[in-house]
């Protein structure tokens, strides 16, 4: 009987010690997830204040059956809800914008601004996922990626999984690596190409330079005038 | 009982073979029905089959079929929300409601991963063979630079990620670009597992899941069509009660029949009632016995037993138009019944057996002949519906005849009441008005009726094919049908142009060939956009051109698909194994696959083989001038442009044309023949009843703005009929007799019940069918005392008498 007492002692030990575990442990990765939420939330927050942005890119396009990667270079100007200017300088001079609804591609006599167009569905696709990865809006991209948020200290790094067949036949990952704004995206196609862009000198501007407000759909927002 | 006479004798023997021929042919048809009822009785609810088949096209009409068979099947289901968790959850159980269901099956349209993947395996082996219009244009003429530069930008652009395959495999995005212009949904929809959703523009609108389902049992079954309803309705219930906020819309022809079923069956229900019920008071109130009732109820049932059961022999199934307008069979063959009973109840009548059918004999015997001849030209028109509504009233009322002639001399009806005064009174209404009028009076007032109804005819009369005459759409359904088409981008469903061809190949160059038109109609906004087969799938010959095309303009030794590699830095053995691969698929080319069921676009645009052509469909989508696409069409011998509503209404105006010209015939053809069964021209007055009655009911439709159409013209035949009745009978009265008036009065009476209840039907074609004859019914009956003025009797022939 005695040893059964003590059995049972133990087991109501036991029993109290894993409940107490699993509560802490629970409440714990309760707290982290609160705090990874805090975090997510002040990032978007914080992606999410600048209207304009503008910095240079460095681009590193790795295709399988080539030793050494492709390098690109240029600058952007992302303008919140109008569109993402890219400007390749290197190794030859191509300009275009992503919009929310195409393409559109600058020519040579690109002062005239008068952009050829692409509207297919896929291209229509990929201007979003751009334009929600630089607005930090990414409830748009969230029907196609599953997104997963690390952080630590002031970085942060996002990784998008696709979700839909469409997306999962070219895409095999993206992930976005940040501080204060965007400082490298990563794309690996499905097959084994990879495409890797370095940012730098971003800054967050009041105002669309002057000179690139043609390059945006409906350039008449005051943000387009000089200050 | 007693005999009278040998005449009567000699009508006894008619009497008893009649009688052995009903039960011989009674005993044939009830057999036939026990087969019939094996096999399931078959109520055709499809609106289309009432028209006709076009004989100028046999392919056509195959193709239509086959097309409708793919699509008369589906069932689309669109959940929305502006919640995307809910409308997830929602989708959750919608999918395992309907997975229980064993009548539906979900089907995606988007195949099976193995079948897809193959597919695009497929395409990747035969790349060489495929190019965009815009790539073999700037091939063709010499722009293989531009292709480079494109290439080039390509690679450093980000856009670059949606590109399918590897760099090495399509150096120059050609195949890539091909599957991204052909292969790329039009709509906004995306497939996550086998959930297909709608990408919306904004966060806040509503989001979408498509449910596509295959209907595994015939959509025109009633049974089917209700547990396939109801088990809709229960879902859209459950959505209302547990997932507040989540809308379903619908979309599928088994909408459309189930509702003019139940339209049907609603309307069946009250026009019965209302008749029945309308009947047992005249009969009631005139013979005050329940037996007269009875016995004209068994003979009207009788003749629509027999006539449904050959027509479901004959026709296969039979279509609820049918049976709706079979009901007011109850109006006319009653007739029958109605001047037998009237005539027992005169003095002397009921104590001798025969003496009521002799008297009556010869007149329901040219009642049903006219009547007969009248619906028979129905059966000229072609349109299935109408045959079908003329061989079941012809039936119905040849064996309702036959029940009276056989059955009811060999009853007794001793215990029937005279007729009450007042009705007797009513009855003879519109005879003593005539007599009140006299002669000449009479005259002048038709002469100056037929002037002024001919002047407002002639100078106000209008006539409509409307289409939305044969079905009344559910406002619901069509407000889903057409969120549907807009969320989904689907195309027109009424126009689509038909490719055939002697062969598959054939059909893809000629499909090829016409995209050129397709192409510039495109650019010029005659069309938004379209798409066939040969897009996915081009022709051989096709394949071979772009394969040597690219082979010249960009795969030469040197060539700029090797400079650009090279360019890139691809080593020299990967531009080696890639042009090798480019050589060695020098004689592949893709094929049709047998079984189209990778994707449904490509699945409903094959129709493959028809008759002993080939066919496909081009779909049209933001279709903005049908003229000059038929004019396309007309200007290449194997193309045909498919208008369906235009054909609709082209088929109805023809039918009208005819309808029109068989009611002058049908005229002409009972004038006839009471001429030669009275030997006399003066029996021509008997047509005049009917024929004044259409015409006043044509003058009042035009005082009331309505067009006169199709529905219309074929009640004027019923009119007829009846005209025909009355004056026949009243024409037969030997003497001063009221018999025959309150007969007429009973039949006019249970007439406009039965029809008059048909002009409330939300079916415009049933309801103008309805309204005509009710008022044509009211117009005979006061006109018909105008044959006893008219005629004089003493100078011709009376068949009771022969």
């Amino acid at each position: 009987m005695g040893k059964i007492r003590i059995k049972r002692g133990v087991i109501k030990h036991q029993l109290l010690f894993f409940i107490l575990f699993f509560l802490a442990a629970t409440s714990s990765w309760a707290a982290d997830k609160r705090e990874n939420d805090k975090a997510v939330t002040e990032i978007l927050q914080q992606l999410q204040t600048s209207n304009v942005l503008q910095g240079k890119f460095v681009q590193h396009r790795t295709l399988v059956g080539i030793p050494n990667a492709l390098q690109s270079s240029g600058y952007f100007v992302f303008w919140r809800s109008h569109g993402l200017y890219w400007h390749l300088e290197k190794p030859f001079s191509h300009a275009l914008t992503y919009t929310p609804d195409e393409i559109l591609f600058w020519g040579e006599a690109e002062k005239t601004a008068q952009p050829g167009r692409q509207k297919s569905k896929i291209q229509q696709q990929t201007s979003r996922i751009l334009l929600a990865i630089f607005g930090g809006d990414l409830s748009q991209v969230q029907d196609m990626f599953e997104l997963t948020w690390r952080s630590t200290g002031s970085s942060w790094e996002i990784e998008l999984q696709p979700k839909t067949y469409a997306a999962k036949k070219s895409i095999d990952k993206v992930l976005v690596k940040g501080s204060r704004h965007i400082d490298v995206l990563t794309i690996w196609a499905k097959e084994g190409d990879e495409m890797r862009i370095l940012f730098s000198d971003v800054a967050a501007v009041a105002r669309v330079p002057v000179s690139y407000c043609k390059y945006f759909p409906e350039p008449s927002s005051a943000l387009c005038h000089a200050p | 009982m007693k005999w009278v006479s040998t005449n009567d004798r000699q009508l006894f023997c008619l009497v008893d073979r009649l009688a052995f021929t009903l039960l011989c042919l009674t005993g044939v048809v009830l057999l036939v029905g026990v087969f019939q009822w094996q096999s399931g009785w078959q109520i055709n609810t499809d609106l289309r089959a009432l028209l006709p088949v076009d004989p100028d096209d046999g392919l056509l009409q195959l193709a239509e079929e086959r097309l409708q068979q793919k699509i008369d099947n589906k069932i689309i289901l669109l959940l929305a929300s502006t919640d995307k968790k809910r409308l997830n959850q929602a989708a959750d159980h919608v999918f395992s409601i309907l997975n229980k269901q064993s009548n539906l099956k979900i089907n995606n349209g988007i195949g099976s991963r193995a079948g897809l993947q193959d597919w695009f395996d497929a395409l990747k082996v035969n790349r060489f063979s495929l190019l965009t219009e815009q790539q073999r244009v700037l091939l063709l003429t010499n722009n293989a630079a531009v292709l480079v530069d494109e290439a080039r930008r390509n690679i450093f652009n980000l856009q670059s990620i949606g590109n399918i395959g590897l760099v090495q495999d399509d150096p120059l995005g050609l195949f890539s670009q091909y599957i991204t212009e052909n292969y790329s949904p039009r709509s906004n929809i995306r497939v996550e597992g086998q959930r297909v959703f709608v990408n919306t523009d904004t966060e806040s609108d509503p989001a979408y899941i498509v449910l596509q389902l295959d209907v595994l049992v015939n959509v025109f079954s009633l049974a089917e069509q209700e547990s396939i309803v109801a088990a809709i309705k229960n879902i859209e219930a459950d959505l209302s009660r547990g997932y507040p906020g989540v809308s379903l819309y619908k979309s599928g022809l088994i909408f459309h029949a189930a509702g003019a079923a139940e339209t049907a069956k609603k309307e069946i229900t009250l026009i019965s009632i209302g008749s029945l019920i309308g009947v047992i008071s005249l009969f009631l109130m005139t013979f005050r016995s329940f037996l007269p009732l009875i016995l004209s109820l068994a003979s009207v049932l009788f003749g629509g037993l027999i006539a449904f059961i050959l027509c479901h022999a004959f026709f296969s199934s039979v279509h609820f138009i049918t049976l709706v307008i079979g009901v007011t069979l109850i109006g006319v063959s009653i007739d029958y019944s109605l001047h037998y009973f009237a005539k027992c109840v005169e003095p002397g009548n009921q104590v001798v057996r025969f003496r009521p059918i002799a008297i009556i004999f010869s007149a329901i015997a040219l009642s049903l002949t006219t009547s007969v001849l009248g619906y028979s030209s129905l059966l000229l028109a072609p349109l299935p519906g109408l045959q079908q509504v003329a061989a079941f009233s012809v039936l119905g009322l040849i064996f309702s005849w036959l029940f009276v002639v056989s059955v009811y001399p060999r009853l007794s009806f001793s215990g029937l009441s005279r007729t009450p005064k007042k009705m007797l009174l009513f009855a003879l209404l519109p005879k003593r008005f005539w007599d009140f009028l006299g002669k000449r009076q009479i005259i002048l007032i038709a002469v100056l009726a037929c002037l002024s109804i001919s002047v407002l005819l002639i100078a106000n009369v209008q006539l409509s094919n409307d289409v939305r005459i044969l079905h009344k759409p559910d406002p619901d359904l069509m407000r889903d049908e057409a969120l549907i088409r807009e969320v989904l981008n689907s195309p027109a469903p009424n126009q689509f142009f038909i490719v055939r061809g002697r062969s598959v190949q054939t059909v893809l160059e000629q499909e090829e060939n016409f995209r050129k038109t397709l192409d510039k109609l495109v650019a010029d906004g005659v069309i938004e956009h379209y798409q066939g087969v040969s897009q996915f799938v081009p022709s051989q010959v096709q394949q071979r051109d772009n394969y040597d095309l690219i082979a010249d303009k960009l795969y030469f030794s040197g060539g700029p698909v090797a400079r650009f590699m090279d360019e890139l830095g691809f080593s020299d053995s990967v531009i080696s194994e890639h042009l090798r691969l480019f050589a060695a698929s020098k004689n592949q080319c893709l094929l049709l696959p047998e079984k189209l069921s990778l994707t449904d676009s490509m699945g409903l645009m094959w129709l493959g083989k028809v008759g002993s052509e080939y066919a496909s469909i081009i779909t049209l989508s933001g279709v903005d001038d049908l003229g000059i696409l038929a004019t396309a069409a007309q200007q290449e011998s194997n193309i045909l442009f498919v208008d369906k509503v235009q054909q609709l209404t082209h088929v109805i105006g023809t039918q009208q044309r005819f309808a029109a010209l068989l009611l002058f015939v049908a005229y002409g053809v009972v004038m006839l023949m009471v001429v030669c069964w009275y030997r006399s021209i003066a029996a021509v007055m008997l047509v005049l009843v009917p024929m004044l009655s259409t015409l006043t009911v044509i003058a009042i439709l035009t005082l009331l703005g309505q067009a006169i159409s199709l529905f219309h013209l074929f009640a004027f035949f019923l009119v007829l009929g009846l005209g025909m009745d009355y004056s026949i009978f009243i024409r037969e009265s030997t003497r001063e007799e009221s018999s025959s008036y309150v007969a007429i009065l009973l039949s006019a009476g249970t007439s406009c019940l039965s029809f008059g209840l048909l002009s409330i039907s939300s079916t415009p074609m049933v309801s103008h069918f309805g309204f005509v004859v009710l008022l044509g019914c009211l117009f005979n009956f006061v006109l018909a005392p105008l044959v006893s003025q008219t005629l004089n009797k003493s100078g011709e022939r009376s068949v009771a008498k022969a």
